[in-house]
């Protein structure tokens, strides 16, 4: 297949106006980080409104697989997918909700940047920041990998163009761009990203509708074909237990993904956040239903089985957009997937940055009482942010295959780590250091073991033993070590 | 508010949504797999995958619309009860 260049075209001038976008933001707000470059870099001066939150924690939430993995097992396993999806509805309300409003009034007591700052001063534990900034690094590298990787891939099969023509398009973008943005460019760029998502949504749902003759003709060749499709539990490929894996890992959990929690601190006041939630919920259902429902309608336009589409479901997507749509509209609807991998990349490369830079390096010159200068901050805080990108960029081009375990390990390990740490340190004044530590520890260790060893609990997902593990080890732990000093829990009781 | 009613609202608010998680996941489940009993289809698409599916949405999307209004209050993020205080970590 050679490339078409009109399929090209919309993804690199979509790519240009992130990164003048992130200029021009850079430009516009460069005073507000005369009052704190850290803060304006990393966290937006905490100046984001209801809109700008809930677009840019779903844009960050919503990954490559929410559009071309989980469309393509939709295709398979037809309603039950989308069904099983609508479980992310919760994790809106549950992130901003629950810990929100706490998370924001600590974060301005103590002028916490991360959410790690925030870990270390409730936990009074130097050990636990470090403990949290390499679980943060190592997880967060190699999702970004998987999400360079997926949107190469897909550019790769709707463009024609190479895999690394991809990778070097988007790629090399969204480094430069999180690196000249900040946090505040980051929250911009995603907003845009998630329209273009909707956007890119609408046009293949119109193309795959077109091109099956009709929604009556697409539905009555699964009823003819397929009946299981129509079923909840999809002939036994969607048994329960995978539903209930779901609800705990995609919907549940998702409360402690510590890139979501972040965003607690970015916000300006209550009335963003309130609006956030309800614009968040709304977007996220619509995204989820709507992408998985064209995945099921695809079966319209690709009716043959999956040996026929290289026997992996994460073609059909690709296959669909590049068969039901011209190579113009084809190369228009992509943006969409590739936003949902940039503005997850761009999240985690500026979370991952600011654990290195703030929760290792700035607290360690701080606790020397080495004064570090802001220029100084400013530049290591980029020249960290691009080279970290630079190297994650490097990975992606031929990842080696322990980054694919990682990845794998990494939502559910993320859940495991902060889960409780951040919910019991929220609410339960018993919490401790102790606990914490044990906590974070115990939970991402004992779930990836039991991943490794494909060890289930009543055929339920890894991450009921994960999470379970860590709130026994938080509860023991708690009552085991020494109680919290009274003047920090104070802040937050 | 004071530091004490905001975290007593903030404790209500947190309650409040885990009740709406469980509202939520109640509905989702009569709405997808009890409503898939009853073999119903309309326009070519089975019943239950548009009142698990769309169902659960729309019904999200209200009680949490609910929740902001009548559970959720707007209060300062900010220390009210020392507003001279500047930031840092280091008070008291």
């Amino acid at each position: 297949m050679k490339g078409n260049i009109a399929a090209l075209l919309p993804v690199f001038i979509f790519m240009i106006s992130m990164l003048a976008v992130s200029i021009y933001l850079r430009k516009v707000n460069a005073k507000e980080e005369s009052q704190g470059f850290i803060k304006e870099y990393f966290i937006g001066s905490r100046s984001l409104g209801g809109f700008v939150l809930a677009m840019t924690t779903v844009a960050t939430y919503s990954s490559v697989s929410s559009f071309v993995g989980g469309p393509g097992q939709a295709w398979s396993i037809g309603f039950g997918w989308i069904y099983m999806s609508v479980v992310q509805v919760t994790a809106l309300f549950l992130v901003l909700g629950v810990l929100g409003k706490k998370m924001a009034i600590i974060a301005r007591k103590i002028d916490a940047v991360t959410v790690i700052d925030v870990i270390r001063h409730r936990y009074q534990s130097d050990a636990i920041a470090l403990i949290s900034a390499v679980i943060v690094v190592l997880f967060f590298s190699a999702t970004m990998v998987a999400q360079f990787v997926g949107g190469a891939k897909l550019f790769e099969a709707v463009t024609g163009y190479s895999y690394m023509t991809g990778l070097l398009v988007f790629g090399l973008v969204v480094v430069l761009y999180t690196t000249v943005g900040g946090f505040r460019g980051v929250a911009i760029t995603d907003t845009l990203c998630a329209i273009v998502m909707l956007v890119g949504m609408f046009l293949l749902m119109a193309g795959v509708l077109k091109q099956g003759g009709g929604y009556e003709n697409i539905m009555e060749h699964i009823t003819t074909n397929k009946p299981e499709m129509l079923e909840p539990f999809s002939g036994g490929s969607m048994p329960l237990t995978l539903y209930i894996s779901q609800w705990l890992l995609v919907g549940v959990f998702t409360i402690g993904l510590p890139q979501s929690v972040v965003r607690n601190l970015s916000y300006k006041d209550t009335k963003s956040l309130h609006r956030a939630i309800i614009i968040g919920t709304i977007v996220v259902g619509a995204m989820n239903i709507g992408m998985n429902f064209i995945g099921v309608l695809s079966q319209g336009v690709l009716t043959e089985s999956l040996d026929a589409y290289g026997n992996s479901v994460d073609n059909i997507i690709p296959l669909t957009i590049a068969t039901s749509l011209s190579p113009l509209l084809a190369g228009i609807t992509i943006i969409g997937p590739i936003a949902a991998s940039i503005s997850t990349i761009s999240s985690l490369l500026l979370s991952a940055t600011s654990s290195i830079v703030k929760d290792v390096y700035l607290h360690e010159m701080a606790k020397r009482g080495t004064e570090v200068p802001e220029s100084r901050a400013k530049l290591l805080s980029q020249a960290c942010n691009l080279i970290l990108g630079l190297a994650i960029f490097a990975i992606s081009i031929n990842p080696p295959d322990v980054i694919w375990k990682i990845n794998m390990f990494a939502f559910g390990g993320l859940e495991s780590a902060f889960v409780w740490v951040f919910l019991m340190g929220m609410f339960w004044k018993k919490a401790n250091r102790t606990g914490a530590v044990w906590s974070m520890v115990g939970g991402t260790l004992v779930y990836c073991i039991s991943m490794l060893l494909g060890f289930k609990i009543a055929g339920i997902h890894q991450i009921l033993i994960g999470a379970a593990v860590s709130l026994i080890c938080m509860v023991i732990g708690s009552y085991v070590g020494k109680p919290t000093d009274e003047h920090i829990l104070e802040e937050y009781f | 508010m004071n530091k004490k009613e905001k975290y007593g609202q903030i404790r209500k608010e947190a309650i409040a949504c885990f009740w709406a998680l469980l509202a939520i996941i109640a509905f989702w489940a009569i709405a997808g797999i009890g409503v898939s009993q009853l073999n119903i289809t309309i326009f070519h698409t089975p019943l239950w995958a548009i009142t698990g599916c769309i169902g659960t949405w729309i019904f999200s999307v209200v009680l949490v619309i609910w929740l902001v209004k009548h559970v959720f209050k707007d209060f300062s993020l900010d220390d009210e009860e020392e507003p001279l205080k500047k930031e840092g970590a280091d008070e008291r």
